[in-house]
């Protein structure tokens, strides 16, 4: 791959593979190695594109890397300091607000099943289309779509439970 | 079923992610750039090879020349040359007597 080919592929892919990470594993820092070894894996002869597109490559690459880091680790979240980056607000109240609301969204997604949490990090943050998200995922389009539904059902819920609680 | 929500979309987003590191850039290039040889090594590798070969080829052209002997000499042209005159054959046996 050349230098000019791996500087295109980076500057495209590297925040929306670093967010996927963050978002699923729950760790800016654990997301950063991921990319890490994602984009030094392209480098190395990883990719071919008579098989996939760069995107499904690696977002499917990240994946991986992001199960085995599960598997080694013995967990699928790091969710005990739920550190969030929040919108921007209005007054200190609304501030206050935001920040409560994005700790409980990231607690509620943390806590779906790591089939669902990645189905709903591509679709609802990544804007992923059904169909690449089968393709990233490797399984049908069916399941990717049930899998979203049960991620969504369970969300409304809990943030529900959440809201009615303050 | 997968129409957007728009109401639990934009309460999703409410959970921004960071930006990554100026270090992820760091590693990840510098891993990059050590993974291929670096311009100068490459170019002293193709000069080395350059050279390697034009040396073969000046080797090739100006090597000794082949001596040649001095006791043997060819000579092509036809001065001096005597034509034997046709003459009787004489056959001399073992023991002195001509037949």
């Amino acid at each position: 791959m050349t230098e000019a080919a791996f500087r295109t592929l980076y500057s495209e892919f590297r925040d929306p593979l670093f967010r996927f990470g963050y978002r699923l594993t729950g760790s800016a820092e654990e997301a950063e190695d991921l990319v890490h070894d994602c984009f030094v894996g392209l480098f190395r002869g990883g990719f071919d594109e008579r098989r996939a597109s760069p995107k499904t490559y690696l977002y499917g690459a990240m994946r991986n890397l992001c199960y085995k880091h599960f598997r080694d680790t013995g967990r699928e979240t790091t969710s005990e300091n739920a550190e969030t980056e929040v919108a921007a607000a209005g007054g200190p109240l609304d501030a206050m607000l935001a920040r409560e609301t994005a700790v409980a969204v990231q607690c509620a997604v943390q806590a779906l099943p790591v089939l669902q949490r990645e189905t709903l990090i591509l679709f609802e943050y990544e804007d992923l289309t059904l169909e690449e998200i089968s393709r990233i995922v490797e399984a049908d389009v069916g399941a990717v779509k049930s899998r979203l539904y049960r991620a969504r059902e369970a969300l409304r819920k809990s943030l529900a439970m959440k809201e009615a609680a303050r | 079923m997968t129409d957007r929500d728009e109401e639990l979309r934009a309460m999703l987003r409410q959970w921004k992610a960071p930006a990554p590191t100026g270090q992820l850039d760091e590693r990840v290039w510098s891993e990059f750039r050590g993974s291929r040889p670096p311009g100068r090594r490459r170019w002293l590798a193709v000069a080395a090879g350059v050279l390697l070969v034009a040396g073969a080829l000046v080797k090739l052209h100006s090597g000794p020349r082949p001596q040649h002997s001095s006791s043997i000499e060819t000579r092509v042209d036809a001065a001096g040359f005597r034509a034997v005159p046709n003459g009787t054959i004489t056959v001399v046996e073992a023991g002195g007597s001509h037949r």
